[in-house]
């Protein structure tokens, strides 16, 4: 898991530019599905045939759902010295992010800096630039061009018994995926996994991956933040979380019993998240065509948007055996015919 | 069982957001007798279809869903800490009677320190959610047994009836509208009609994006599509943005209906004599129509709204007589809508 989370956490892949990481990914799956492919937006999209004794008709669908992109930010302009100003792109942290190194798509290194503040308060865009070392603003504008994409730089190192690198909001969630999928065995489900692109915008991507699939049941597999104060918030190490509500989004029964199913036969010990901000893909997913059952994992994640975002292998571990479980048992019952009565 | 028989009923059922499907379930039975056929659809949503004689696909969307709250801790003492699931007004949560949706019913009370207790300058002020909790009197271990952290907690308040044909009580937003709903398949069963009716009662119109109001137009293929909703009720001491009850129902102008079918509404209320009121809305309705204007081709969208007091406290009060009136209003719109009509108010 640890080598899978590294080579996943080193791909280049901002909100837009995911192109770089849907590689990475491609290349990880294509032994384990029937098929591989890129849609018009750049999510990647594969799927895996029923294995085993299938039943009679067509197979039921389940979508599991990870955004492939991290934090990150675009060039906008130069200051007269030869720094980068630029826009975040995605829930880059500012704070978390001054002084520390950034990497564009050729591979150039930055630093995010900016005027000198006593005050954590004062960092704002404004006074915040990327330097890369030129010496005059000629210089930056050989180097790099307005407009390219840079995302926070850094390497998986282990914390303890936990791990820190960038991006693992979601890359985590990708490779929880991509584990689960290398060790299932028999499936009645038609599963269809999409990597999505710009999760960290808006729930974009991952609304017209649903509309290609139109699954029975979406799973949404994404980093959620640890100890937080407010609700319910998922602690680090106790296990994958079951997102009952959030800033705008509800777990409805037909998913939850699904989920819960999958967790009881897996023995996965989760714990139960209710948040009263945030939001993952799982609003846009539901209300597609004529919507569909969604529900979220969440994989505990501390200092969300820093280049040291912190999992533990436990979480990890947990939320591999449920997505495994999900994808072995059988379609639940609650997820209905399918059909709009009898319309 | 009377309009007030019926909505008394649907206040008993308690339906918070992501929890419908006790009344949808409910509905399929209460409302046998007037539809053709009925079913709970893949995202939650009641759907009861009344058949025309042939015509366009008419759906008439009530939301099921109502506010409350969620169990966020259980903490030592058996107190319960929670977040609010929708539009909830923090002001009168304190002292209000709840019932937690454990493994059983749970009855509690949001507690707080007494007057005597409080320094001057917090009672002036309205307590945090951090602040206040729910007092079940169970002991911790009873509570832990029962109670779980995503528990949904709703309030306690049954229909009351006051003086004059008006009622109070819980959740009036929606359930008001959901008895003119019933008035309408009633009306229509009786009167006969072109359109097919699809009577929905949806998921998730106070919290969380719409997800039935977005689904449900595009899984019927529905050519028209009205929300009936509740909307702000003549308050005392307030000078805009409200309705007298007894008035009549509302009908939307604005950008969220379609200008042929309020006309047509405006049309059919003159003609009927049944009194209404004109509501605009410059943006949003703030209702299911918002989503299903836009739901997968678009549909041409209308509201019908009964003036509502007190929106989203535990005693709301609305006028019987209106929502007898909004009934009989939908259901003349309904039998109004014919292919020819549709055509001309697409060619605009």
């Amino acid at each position: 898991m640890k080598e899978l989370l590294a080579q996943l956490t080193a791909a280049w892949g901002p909100p837009g530019r995911e192109q770089a990481v849907a590689a990475a990914i491609a290349d990880l799956i294509r032994p384990y599905v029937d098929e591989v492919r890129t849609d018009a937006l750049g999510n990647l999209l594969a799927v895996r045939r029923p294995r085993g004794a299938a039943g009679t008709g067509a197979a039921r669908k389940l979508l599991l759902v990870a955004h492939m992109d991290a934090p990150g930010g675009i060039v906008t302009g130069y200051t007269d010295r030869g720094q980068l100003r630029f826009a975040p792109v995605g829930g880059l942290s500012l704070v978390a992010a001054w002084g520390q190194r950034v990497r564009f798509a050729d591979g150039r290194l930055g630093v995010l800096g900016g005027e000198p503040v006593d005050d954590p308060k004062e960092v704002k865009l404004q006074n915040c630039w990327v330097d890369i070392g030129a010496r005059s603003r000629e210089e930056a504008e050989a180097w790099v061009r307005a407009g390219e994409f840079f995302v926070l730089h850094g390497e998986l190192t282990e914390l303890g018994s936990r791990w820190a690198g960038p991006a693992l909001d979601n890359r985590a969630g990708c490779a929880a995926i991509i584990a689960a999928l290398r060790r299932l065995g028999d499936s009645p489900w038609e599963v269809h996994l999409a990597f999505t692109v710009q999760g960290q915008v808006a729930p974009r991507g991952a609304r017209t991956a649903t509309y290609q699939v139109r699954p029975d049941l979406a799973v949404v597999v994404d980093a959620t933040p640890a100890e937080g104060k407010e609700g319910a918030a998922a602690r680090l190490g106790a296990g994958p979380a079951l997102r009952l509500k959030d800033g705008g989004w509800a777990l409805r029964p037909a998913a939850r019993a699904a989920l819960e199913r999958a967790a009881a036969a897996a023995g996965v010990q989760w714990q139960p998240e209710v948040l009263p901000t945030g939001s993952t893909e799982a609003a846009g997913v539901q209300s597609v065509e004529e919507g569909v059952p969604t529900g979220v994992l969440g994989i505990p994640l501390r200092y969300r948007g820093t280049p040291a975002e912190v999992v533990d292998p436990g979480d990890l571990e947990g939320a591999v055996a449920w997505l495994h479980a999900l994808m072995s048992q059988e379609p639940a019952p609650e997820l209905g015919t399918g059909a709009a009565g009898g319309a | 069982m009377e309009l007030i028989d019926h909505l008394r009923e649907y206040v008993r059922r308690s339906s918070i957001t992501g929890r419908e499907e006790g009344l949808a379930r409910y509905l399929l039975e209460a409302w046998a007798p007037w539809v053709d056929e009925a079913w709970v659809d893949r995202v939650g949503n009641y759907v009861g279809l009344q058949r025309g004689t042939g015509g366009p696909r008419v759906l008439a969307a009530v939301h099921l869903d109502s506010i409350g709250l969620m169990v966020t801790r259980i903490e030592p003492g058996g107190f319960l800490r929670f977040l609010p699931v929708g539009g909830v007004d923090r002001r009168y949560l304190l002292g209000q009677e709840v019932e937690v949706l454990g493994r059983r019913p749970v009855p509690g009370v949001i507690g707080a320190r007494p007057p005597h207790l409080t320094r001057p300058e917090e009672r002036e002020k309205i307590p945090s959610y951090e602040e206040l909790y729910i007092d079940t009197g169970l002991p911790e271990e009873e509570v832990r047994q029962l109670i779980a952290v995503g528990d949904p907690v709703v309030w306690r308040q049954e229909l009351v009836e006051l003086r004059n044909g008006r009622v109070a009580g819980r959740y009036l937003d929606n359930r008001a509208s959901l008895a003119a709903l019933w008035v309408a398949l009633v009306e229509l069963r009786r009167t006969g009609h072109g359109a097919d009716f699809y009577a929905v009662g949806t998921v998730g119109e106070e919290f969380g994006g719409l997800p039935g109001a977005a689904t449900a137009p595009v899984a019927l293929g529905a050519d028209v599509v009205i929300a009936v909703d509740v909307t702000f009720g003549e308050h005392h001491g307030a000078k805009e943005d409200h309705f007298p009850l007894d008035g009549g129902p509302t009908i939307l102008v604005g950008p969220n209906a379609h200008p042929a079918l309020a006309r047509l509404m405006r049309e059919v209320a003159r003609r009927e004599g049944i009194p209404h009121q004109v509501e605009v809305a410059a943006d949003s309705s703030g209702t299911d129509a918002w989503a299903m204007q836009v739901a997968g081709d678009g549909a041409l969208s209308g509201v019908i709204s009964i003036p509502l007091r007190y929106m989203h406290n535990p005693t709301e009060v609305v006028s019987l007589e209106d929502i007898r009136q909004a009934g009989l209003l939908l259901a003349r719109v309904v039998a109004a809508i014919d292919r020819a009509w549709l055509e001309e108010a697409l060619a605009g």
